[in-house]
């Protein structure tokens, strides 16, 4: 039985066991840590205070809570985030 | 199989910092232009490969109306046709398109410029004469004979790796030279997604499988090809583009590593239920259904995770094209994967196995998900690189209606054929024409869809013309999409 799926069961270990190798290394170095501010990483200075038009009152309100007064969209819309 | 961690002291320096020193637009912008070349290079061949490839799907699915249609050339019998069809979308649109969405994301998130583009442009090029010459040689009756590995392993796919490797060189070379530590979870995808590619391409095309076991081997590439590599680099698109559209991290950065971590971890032995009912020795299938069902868990993650992150936020559509496309993609992932773990439970697969339902169900996760989500990052990446913005909102409009409408059609009416095609096979006391029968309808239905996605694709194409080689509306000041009436929210009060 085993024989027959020889090729199939290295295969599938040299897929998925690699990861888990990673994952323990990954770990060790701290790369799952910080998770917030990794998440906030992409955005570019200033991003997060711009003034959508799609969002309510509430949202702004909160944009501003969390990132500081709105500023005006210093490009044109397709430029910065559309 | 993941990234490397560098124990660089500069970027463990950086590592405190580098979230909140935010990257300046005008350094973004010439992170974009560091791969300029390679990434319009990509997406010019990609798109050109996504016209021949629909006169090809257009081709297979009339001779399903019409049989002898087109039948008095060899090459352009169904039997080469719809194999050419596919690899010509797999490997031409969509894993090209790939290439340029990788080699543009990773400056971006690297926060380097762009290392070893002119290997990229050699590697975009190999892949792409690789690929001509696989599908010329398959349309003159030379492949392999194996469902997506069907390229001549001889003369193409050599090409096709020396192609990828060189794309994926670049990619890793730009990661190791990175300024940041912390890897976004884009980062993760991406660059995984390279060395998966080449390791279980090159395990497909091996020429001393016999038997079940090469069965075995075909899906337990044809599968991983799909999960590995054409959902690995678009999540990371996705993970991208929704919270920059919107304007906020993604709703929980937990989420997306659990999402992450648990396809890396458990989707290698999914592909084996496709083989339900074949003469592999049973332990295999178990493992694989097993396999598949412990994906709802990395599944319900990416799906609560992005959905999460657009609640409340649906009016963005409206305003951009790609958030749209990024949005229905990564809803169509969730129903593709839900309906692939469900289509490996034994009872269902009775009835769906070798019936349309399994197209359909590819159509899902290849189109629905792959193809707009791709769609959606060459509406938001080409502006940027080319420093214009989409001529029309008329045609951006008209190919999101277009291709979006003609593949909901196209998916229900298989969807629905397939079942009525699987019960009737399964029905004692009917012959093979009666399965035939019913599902002849919801072909022809499929047909028509094919016909207004076509058309969709040639809006695109038009488009993406008007934006690369003319100047026209090439500053217009417009937001897209603002036209679209707000079905999903309620208009803002001012």
């Amino acid at each position: 039985m085993f024989a027959n799926s020889f090729v199939l069961i290295v295969l599938t270990l040299v897929i998925g066991l690699p990861p888990l190798v990673f994952l323990f290394i990954a770990l060790a170095a701290g790369q799952l840590d910080d998770a917030g501010s990794t998440a906030e990483s992409i955005f570019e200075a200033g991003e997060l205070r711009y003034s959508r038009p799609w969002e309510t009152q509430k949202q702004s309100q909160e944009r501003v809570q969390h990132y500081g007064s709105l500023v005006s969209n210093p490009r044109w819309e397709w430029e910065r985030w559309l | 199989m993941s990234t490397p961690v560098t124990s660089n002291p500069a970027q463990e320096e950086s590592t405190v910092d580098h979230s909140k020193i935010k990257v300046s637009p005008e350094e973004m912008e010439a992170y974009d232009q560091s791969g300029r070349k390679p990434v319009l290079l990509g997406f010019f061949i990609a798109v050109v490969w996504l016209l021949i490839g629909t006169v090809l799907g257009d081709l297979s699915s009339f001779k399903f109306d019409r049989p002898d249609l087109l039948t008095e050339q060899a090459y352009l019998t169904f039997g080469r046709i719809r194999p050419a069809h596919l690899n010509v979308m797999v490997y031409g649109w969509a894993s090209t398109a790939m290439f340029s969405v990788s080699l543009w994301l990773m400056p971006r998130l690297c926060r380097t410029p762009l290392r070893w583009g002119n290997l990229a442009v050699i590697g975009i090029l190999v892949w792409t004469v690789g690929l001509g010459v696989g599908i010329a040689l398959l349309l003159a009756g030379h492949g392999d004979g194996l469902e997506w590995l069907e390229l001549d392993r001889q003369w193409a796919d050599p090409l096709l790796v020396i192609g990828a490797a060189m794309v994926g060189a670049s990619v890793w070379k730009t990661l190791a030279a990175r300024n940041v530590h912390h890897l976004y979870v884009s980062i993760w995808y991406v660059a995984a997604s390279y060395p998966w590619f080449l390791i279980i391409f090159l395990a497909g095309n091996m020429p001393f499988y016999k038997g079940v076991e090469s069965a075995a081997v075909n899906w337990f590439y044809a599968h991983n090809a799909l999960g590995l590599w054409l959902t690995t680099i678009n999540l990371g698109l996705i993970y991208y583009l929704l919270p920059k559209i919107i304007g906020r991290p993604i709703y929980s950065y937990w989420l997306s590593l659990v999402g992450f971590w648990g396809l890396a971890l458990f989707y290698a032995l999914n592909g084996m239920h496709h083989l339900i009912g074949g003469p592999l020795p049973s332990w295999m299938i178990a493992t694989s259904i097993t396999a598949s069902i412990m994906m709802i868990v990395p599944v319900v993650a990416v799906g609560i995770n992005q959905h999460m992150t657009v609640v409340g936020r649906f009016g963005a559509m409206r305003y951009s094209p790609a958030l749209t496309l990024a949005v229905i993609a990564a809803m169509s992932y969730t129903a593709v994967s839900l309906q692939g773990i469900l289509t490996a439970l034994v009872s269902v697969n009775r009835i769906t196995h070798f019936t349309h339902w399994t197209i359909a169900h590819s159509h899902l996760g290849l189109y629905m998900f792959v193809t707009l989500s791709l769609f959606g990052g060459m509406y938001y990446i080409l502006p940027r690189v080319l420093k214009k913005e989409w001529p029309s909102r008329r045609l951006v409009r008209a190919h999101i209606l277009l291709v979006g409408g003609g593949m909901v059609l196209y998916i229900v009416a298989l969807g629905i054929g397939g079942v009525l095609q699987g019960l009737s096979l399964l029905a004692p006391g009917e012959g093979f024409e009666a399965s035939v029968s019913s599902a002849k309808p919801w072909l022809l239905l499929r047909s028509v869809s094919a016909v207004i996605i076509s058309a969709g694709h040639l809006v695109f194409a038009y488009h993406a013309y008007l934006l690369a080689f003319t100047s026209r509306n090439s500053l217009t000041r417009h937001p897209p999409f603002y036209e679209l009436k707000p079905v999903l929210v309620k208009k803002r009060v001012p």
